[in-house]
């Protein structure tokens, strides 16, 4: 009795209701009257991603007329709506019946994107460091990053910039110890455990191991954009002659 | 007709209520720092309440005008004057050519904004008329306006009703603390009962620091339970991050998602009297509930609404809601 008791308060410390329905686990969270949080599992794992994908898109097709905005992440998922369309508690009951629907099947329309990268210096300047680093010849870091499926885990930081994972560990670099001041768009970059591309010029401390000719973001384009959350990234390494021609015609990337 | 940028002030950018829609692609919002601002200078000329203006923050701008139109200048008690002569913030005016209006400056407040009964002559940018000057997106190439910069006004509207009662009280004075509602959480579990209790019970201090993108408040250190890092989530507006060396309000500007635990959120009601706070303000954060962040924001929506009503009525429709508020 006295474990089922102390179970239950667990259950209820960490917020969590705990159906055993196989149904992804979440709570509720404000974030002041105009956006609700919903939090799963608070880990970097792609089962969490792709619960957060799936409820992003039932909400996304309930074309619900007070939804404002959504921004998915690691492990949550901000609504941004309208108090003067529905409240919060009501919001939260319209979430919970969208929720309880089964997952879409059309949603494993994954996209794979390739991104053409022009490795090493004098593109990008930090190839060198993180193979000495890594202890491993500079072409064994390509075969490395380029080996890997790194899912699009969420967007933020920069318009169109991708927080990536699954960066194999033998080349985790510890970020450097004074940030570059400007960092050049379609920059590829090694910071810690994380890799990612910088979508637009920045200040950032990430290593620089390649450059890609694709544009990320493109402020003028109709899509301006590129990649989402939920996308499956692979680099590609090439050579200055196909990094010149995507370049020529625009960095575009159909997908 | 048009309006020429005479002098730009210190950071003078069109803005309406937001980008919206674009924010899980890691595209800010940006949009009108004090949206009460916005509502009232909107209906004092008849446009729609979120129609663009122009927004100045810290010191205004001098605009001359090619033509007749009609503008107000509303929000934060700017000092402000039509050819050398001081006219008041929250009322109608309308200018004939040549006119020069000066927004200049107010010690106690942060932004203001200016509408026109007319429409810029300026294509939205991912469905939007706001300026994100960081990230370089918005009108006038996502820049903010400069010296000789030309806005055309296209539809500009001849004659609206009850001139003279198209005007808002002045925001009320200051008072030595400012004191700002917030709905504790998303992420007020990563904090000790220690840290909740430093934190409601301080009183924060605005950095010169500050700019658009956020607060940083200086005070008492806010103790975590286990350290500053979540995995980055997104953020709204009035969200309050506490980042290892301080707090952070986000303003319009942030960065959509971050990595630091957000302790609380400004109820919207509270977000203009946010926006108005300058370096050395001090500031203490209330804890309420939902009810009344709804409440206050229902009753925010009641008297632009009573407002609307007598701008656009008849001498009858105005007994009825005067016979109305008396009850």
């Amino acid at each position: 009795m006295r474990t089922v008791f102390s179970l239950c308060m667990a259950v209820y410390r960490n917020r969590k209701i705990v159906y055993n329905t196989g149904m992804p686990t979440y709570v509720f969270r404000p974030c002041g009257d105009t956006a609700l949080m919903i939090q799963f599992e608070q880990k970097i794992d792609p089962a969490v991603l792709q619960d957060v994908s799936q409820m992003a898109e039932k909400i996304r097709n309930a074309h619900l007329k007070g939804i404002i905005d959504l921004i998915p992440s690691y492990a949550a998922l901000l609504v941004i709506f309208d108090p003067a369309v529905f409240s919060y508690t009501i919001l939260k009951q319209k979430i919970e019946v969208l929720a309880s629907q089964p997952d879409s099947r059309t949603a494993s329309a994954v996209r794979h994107v390739d991104i053409p990268v022009l490795y090493g210096e004098p593109f990008a300047e930090d190839l060198a460091f993180v193979a000495e680093h890594a202890g491993l010849s500079r072409e064994d870091v390509i075969r490395i990053h380029t080996a890997n499926e790194y899912p699009v885990y969420m967007m933020g930081f920069l318009p169109g910039f991708p927080y990536l994972g699954n960066l194999d560990e033998r080349i985790h670099t510890p970020r450097r110890s004074e940030p570059r001041t400007a960092i050049p768009a379609g920059a590829v970059g090694i910071g810690g455990a994380q890799t990612g591309i910088y979508p637009m010029e920045s200040p950032g401390g990430w290593h620089i191991i390649g450059l890609t000719p694709v544009k990320l973001y493109d402020p003028g384009s109709g899509t301006p954009v590129l990649l989402q959350s939920g996308d499956i990234i692979r680099f590609r390494a090439v050579g200055k002659e196909e990094f010149d021609e995507i370049r020529r015609n625009g960095g575009r990337l159909c997908i | 007709m048009h309006i020429t940028v005479r002098k730009p002030g210190a950071l003078t950018t069109i803005q309406d209520q937001g980008r919206y829609g674009r924010q899980g692609q890691g595209i800010p919002s940006s949009g009108v720092l004090d949206p009460l601002a916005m509502r009232i200078a909107n209906l004092i000329v008849g446009n729609d309440e979120n129609h663009p203006v122009i927004e100045c923050i810290g010191i205004g701008p001098e605009l001359e005008f090619s033509g007749s139109v009609y503008f107000t200048v509303c929000g934060g008690s700017f000092r402000v004057f039509l050819n050398d002569e001081e006219i008041t913030v929250n009322r109608l005016y309308r200018s004939r050519a040549g006119d020069v209006l000066k927004v200049t400056y107010a010690p106690h407040y942060n932004t203001c904004v200016i509408a026109f009964g007319a429409d810029f002559d300026l294509a939205p940018v991912m469905g939007s008329l706001s300026t994100d000057v960081r990230s370089g997106i918005g009108p006038m190439q996502g820049k903010k306006l400069q010296a000789g910069d030309r806005l055309e006004l296209i539809n500009v509207r001849n004659r609206l009703k009850n001139e003279n009662e198209r005007s808002f009280p002045l925001y009320a004075e200051k008072e030595e603390i400012t004191r700002l509602r917030v709905i504790s959480g998303p992420n007020d579990d990563a904090f000790t009962g220690n840290g909740l209790g430093t934190f409601f019970g301080s009183l924060y201090t605005v950095s010169e620091k500050s700019d658009k993108m956020g607060l940083r408040l200086k005070g008492p250190h806010v103790e975590t339970s286990a350290g500053n890092d979540i995995l980055s989530a997104g953020i709204v507006t009035g969200a309050i991050q506490i980042t290892p060396k301080q707090p952070i309000l986000m303003l319009k500007d942030h960065a959509t998602t971050g990595g630091y635990p957000i302790i609380a959120v400004v109820i919207s009601a509270d977000l203009s009297r946010a926006a108005q706070l300058k370096a050395f303000d001090k500031v203490q954060f209330v804890p309420v509930n939902m009810e009344t962040a709804e409440k206050a924001m229902q009753e925010m929506n009641e008297y632009m609404d009573a407002k609307k009503t007598v701008f656009a009525g008849s001498a009858l429709m105005k007994l009825l809601a005067e016979k109305r508020r008396r009850k």
